[in-house]
């Protein structure tokens, strides 16, 4: 031990471990809640809906009406599901991206990430046979090709400061590969195979059964583990390279596979969903409201908040009007509206 | 030189580097050796490598010639963990935009400790507020970062670089942008870590600040090497002269070396 | 295996005669025997196959662009009883099943686009769906094990075999085999008249809906798959958008794109109000007179009654016909109200003349009247 090292552990006495630990405990504490709201706000999804009549299925008429049953476990279940992945899967990716690239004005659909998947799958149904596994490898690739050129791009223009270059170029690439999905659906697809442009656009969670659930499973599970592991390294990695390098860490390789798992989740959803937009941009900061800017408390709080603010505007979606709503219209609604509020209201702040 | 080669805690020799596709050799040949528990300060004019020489050493870039060894080992063989253990950062401006508050930006320097996927326990937060108590900051760890005067700002980064244990801290421009009342409290904590026998390596354009604290000064221009040695020998008028292209005069008050241009 | 054969056969003609009013039986036998446990197998327009342990009794029609499968279904008696729920639409269907089915208030009608937790409180034991709805409404339908039969009742050959289908789900199949040799028999004689045609006799034809919602006046043209498309190539005419519309639905087209296609022949189609209102004004309409078409006053209104009769709908062989005679007066005589509309809705609706006297000749619209 040199003496630099024995002058850093302090000869007097360690001052009390409460405040720091202290708010750790009320960080664990606000986990815990939004865990607990989620799955109860999960279970009530089940007993939401138009059958027999809207709005309510009472748990009786569960136990006896066989039909009640079928439907909560075949259609429901699988729903809510999704739509709580969904909201992870977005607001995680929101979270990723807002840091690594240090922008609070960036979200999957801001990048080009979300409209590159939804091409990505629009293209394959059409071209490649739609199979898919390979639907979403394909929603994947143009995916990362979306945030790749956003990047690119706001590297390379010269107008305004960075989060102003990555914002415009991102917006740009988004309206290119919106373009792209257009098309597709309005010059290439005389067979009708493509579900319509407001699905895509607006995005819909109706008609999501078990195996859609099954087949995006694995790329949103692994990449909302990858982000949940490395939530902590996330705060290392949004430091300058020169900062995260004398630390010790890849900064280039780190955030490469942060960002692979992050868009690869969020094409997945989008390839089953549609594009859903604000949820990857209020959540997170919803989030860092609530547990402070640390990734290693605000990433867990934006998966919670992400996948509640999801379940609610699919409940409301699927239960409010005889047709469906398209998701992304309710998440718009609120997202917008809440991020307003959150804008102009800035003496909001949450003690930590 | 007045030391043995080799016997300082970073020793360099013979580096060479250009950045590739301007071609010109931003440093030529340069050969250093730093003691243990000293301050060094690189001077030179803007553009005569300084901040290059500095990503050298914390092995970001790698030189096309010449050899950097830290505590007696070359740098390329230790790895990234084992070097920043050894080595900290202190660079020059760190912007975030988030509310981190300065606990948990501290907190960051505990990394190189940390094995990949694990995150900092109540040992390191002892640690990190120790590292903030040595910055005089203890009072500000639960204020976001962006709250935090510029001052307060450069010490904060300090002190997450002290959170890292090291033994060597390079600093770039470390008052730069400080007013006279911050650079007094940060030259204050440098000395107070040189006497604790951390390595402290500093860039600065201002020769005044190398007259304050250093030991041993370093005069660069156009990468190369003008004079290295004992502060007394090298900041002399002439040499400064030399250095910077301007007349320069050096003056004694009340034992204190004080700079002057005209 | 005879004697099983024949009583198969007895056992559904007894069905029916149980579950309907006399149909128009003709003798021919069933196309396939159903299947000896007393059950039925069919083969829908996505190639699967749906297996019902007895006929349905509880069928539901939903999805988009119901209205041809509603249809076409009441040209079998049983659909009275049977069709339990239908979709809304944006046409008045509901006039005209009024005209066909007393009881027709009594249906259910599904709100805004249904999905399965409207239908499934029905208790519907079949429900028929457009293939394109597989995905949309279909699956969800199957997870819940309610059997969904599809149907694509777009081109001839798909409506001679979805026919086929239905005459199978109602358990009437010589009912469909009725049905089809009525429509065979017109469109047989339309193609003798037409025989030896030249590619160069055809006349280059335009076919375009009319709309104005909204203020906002606009010319579709329906997609090369559509049945419209295949009505002009049937009645001997040359469609001129056929290469150049894209897509899944009606495609807007300029004023420009119509002159530069400059056709012989242009036909409007109107589904709110009266086509040949809207030739009048198009022919007044100084921009339009620079059309060869209008200058030669061969441009008409697509006709219809109650709905109109260029859609998939059992319609569309009236729609034929009445092409036929437009775009070839010298070789088949225009389409008369008289003989072949009245034929049509007696015979396919079971309608008698009073009925159509009342409530399909005072809707007639179009260039027809």
């Amino acid at each position: 031990m040199t003496a630099a090292d024995s002058s850093l552990q302090a000869i007097r006495p360690p001052p009390p471990a409460s405040l720091a630990a202290g708010r750790a405990v009320a960080g664990r504490r606000t986990l815990f809640l939004l865990g607990l709201a989620l799955l109860l706000v999960l279970l009530l999804s089940l007993l939401a809906g138009r059958y027999p009549a809207p709005f309510w299925l009472s748990p009786t008429r569960l136990w006896q009406d066989p039909m009640a049953r079928q439907l909560v476990l075949n259609l429901r279940l699988p729903r809510v599901l999704t739509a709580c992945l969904l909201g992870m899967a977005l607001a995680g990716c929101g979270t990723v991206l807002q840091m690594i690239f240090r922008n609070p004005l960036v979200e999957p659909g801001f990048l080009g990430v979300s409209q590159g998947a939804a091409f990505g799958a629009a293209f394959s149904i059409l071209y490649l046979g739609g199979a898919p596994l390979l639907v979403e490898g394909s929603a994947t690739f143009f995916a990362c090709v979306g945030l790749a050129l956003s990047y690119l791009l706001a590297r390379r223009a010269r107008y305004g400061g960075w989060i102003l270059r990555l914002v415009l170029a991102g917006i740009a690439v988004s309206a290119l590969f919106s373009a792209g999905v257009g098309m597709l659906k309005y010059l290439a697809d005389p067979l009708t195979q493509l579900p319509g442009i407001v699905f895509w656009m607006l995005g819909g969670l109706w008609g999501v059964t078990w195996s859609d659930l099954l087949y995006l499973l694995p790329a949103v599970l692994a990449g909302l583990t990858v982000m949940m592991l490395m939530r902590w390294r996330l705060n290392l990695l949004s430091l300058n390279d020169e900062t995260a390098f004398s630390l010790g860490a890849a900064p280039g390789r780190e955030r490469a596979l942060l960002l692979v798992a992050a868009v690869a989740a969020t094409a997945a959803v989008v390839s089953v969903a549609g594009i859903v937009g604000w949820i990857g941009l209020l959540i997170p900061h919803l989030a860092r409201r609530l547990t402070g800017a640390g990734a290693e408390k605000a990433l867990p709080a934006s998966l919670l908040l992400g996948g509640l603010f999801a379940l609610v505007c699919d409940d409301l979606a699927r239960t409010l009007l005889a047709g469906e709503i398209p998701l992304g219209i309710l998440a718009s609604l609120f997202g917008a509206a809440l991020f307003l509020v959150m804008m102009l209201s800035k003496n909001i702040r949450v003690q930590r | 030189m007045n030391l043995t080669p080799s016997s300082g805690i970073l020793s360099v020799s013979g580096l060479s580097f250009r950045y590739n596709g301007t071609g010109q050799a931003v440093l030529r040949d340069l050969s250093l050796e730093v003691p243990a528990g000293t301050i060094t300060a690189i001077l030179g004019p803007n553009g005569s490598g300084k901040t290059t020489l500095l990503r050298l050493l914390l092995g970001i870039l790698q030189p096309q010639a010449g050899s950097i060894r830290l505590v007696g080992r070359s740098l390329d063989s230790y790895s990234p963990r084992e070097r920043s253990r050894l080595l900290g950062l202190v660079p020059q401006e760190e912007h975030i935009p988030f509310d981190f508050s300065a606990l948990e930006y501290v907190l960051l320097g505990r990394a190189p400790y940390l094995r990949p996927l694990e995150i900092p326990g109540e040992a390191d937060r002892q640690v990190a507020l120790e590292a903030l108590r040595a910055a005089g900051l203890e009072h500000l760890q639960d204020r976001p970062l962006p709250t935090l005067s510029g001052g307060e700002r450069q010490l904060v980064t300090i002190a997450r670089a002290l959170a890292q244990q090291p033994r060597v801290l390079l600093l770039d421009e470390p008052t730069a942008h400080l007013d006279l009342g911050n650079r007094g409290r940060v030259l204050d904590i440098l000395r107070r870590l040189a006497a604790q026998g951390i390595t402290l390596l500093l860039t600065s354009h201002d020769p005044g600040l190398a007259a304050a604290i250093a030991h041993q000064a370093v005069l660069l221009r156009a990468g190369q090497v003008v004079e290295a040695g004992p502060v007394e020998g090298v900041l002399t008028a002439e040499r400064l002269s030399a250095t910077y292209g301007v007349p320069v005069q050096v003056f004694q008050v009340e034992g204190r070396r004080v700079i002057i241009t005209n | 295996m005879k004697y099983l054969q024949l009583g198969a056969l007895m056992a559904v003609v007894l069905l029916a005669g149980a579950c309907g009013d006399t149909p128009t039986l003709s003798i021919s036998p069933p196309a396939t025997p159903a299947s000896p446990a007393g059950g039925l197998e069919v083969v829908d327009a996505l190639g699967r196959t749906v297996q019902f342990a007895m006929l349905p009794q509880r069928i539901v029609v939903a999805g988009k662009s119901s209205l041809t499968i509603v249809d076409t279904l009441y040209l079998f008696p049983e659909a009275r009883e049977r069709l339990v729920a239908l979709p809304g639409s944006n046409q008045p269907i509901g006039e005209f099943v009024a005209l066909l089915d007393p009881a027709f208030g009594q249906k259910r009608i599904l709100q805004g686009e249904a999905g399965p937790e409207q239908i499934a409180p029905l208790q519907p034991d079949l429900v028929i769906l457009r293939s394109f709805m597989a995905d949309r409404l279909g699956r969800s339908l199957e997870e819940l094990n309610i059997p969904v039969v599809y149907v694509d009742l777009e081109t001839p050959e798909q409506y001679f075999r979805d026919l086929a289908v239905l005459g199978r789900l109602l358990g009437n199949e010589a009912r469909a085999e009725a049905i089809r040799s009525f429509y065979r028999s017109r469109l047989d004689a339309v193609r003798q008249a037409l025989q030896g045609l030249e590619e160069s006799q055809k006349p280059r034809t335009l076919v375009i809906q009319f709309s104005d919602q909204g203020g906002e006046v606009a010319f579709q043209v329906p997609p090369a798959s559509w049945l419209q498309t295949s009505e002009v190539e049937m009645a001997g005419g040359r469609p001129v958008w056929k290469e150049v519309a894209p897509g899944s639905g009606w495609t807007v087209v300029s004023l420009e794109q119509i002159a530069a296609w400059d056709p012989e022949v242009v036909i409007v189609i109107a589904y709110k109000g009266d086509s040949a209102a809207i030739v009048d004004r198009l022919q007044a309409d100084p921009q339009w007179q620079g059309l060869k078409a209008v200058q030669n006053g061969q441009i008409y209104g697509f006709p219809g009654d109650i709905l109109s009769w260029d859609q998939p709908d059992p319609r569309w062989i009236l729609g034929t016909l009445w092409l036929a005679g437009k775009l070839h007066p010298e070789r088949f005589p225009p389409l008369k109200v008289e003989g072949e509309v009245v034929e049509f809705f007696g015979r396919m609706y079971g309608l008698d003349r009073p009925a159509i006297e009342a409530g399909i000749v005072p809707a007639l619209r179009g260039d027809v009247k």
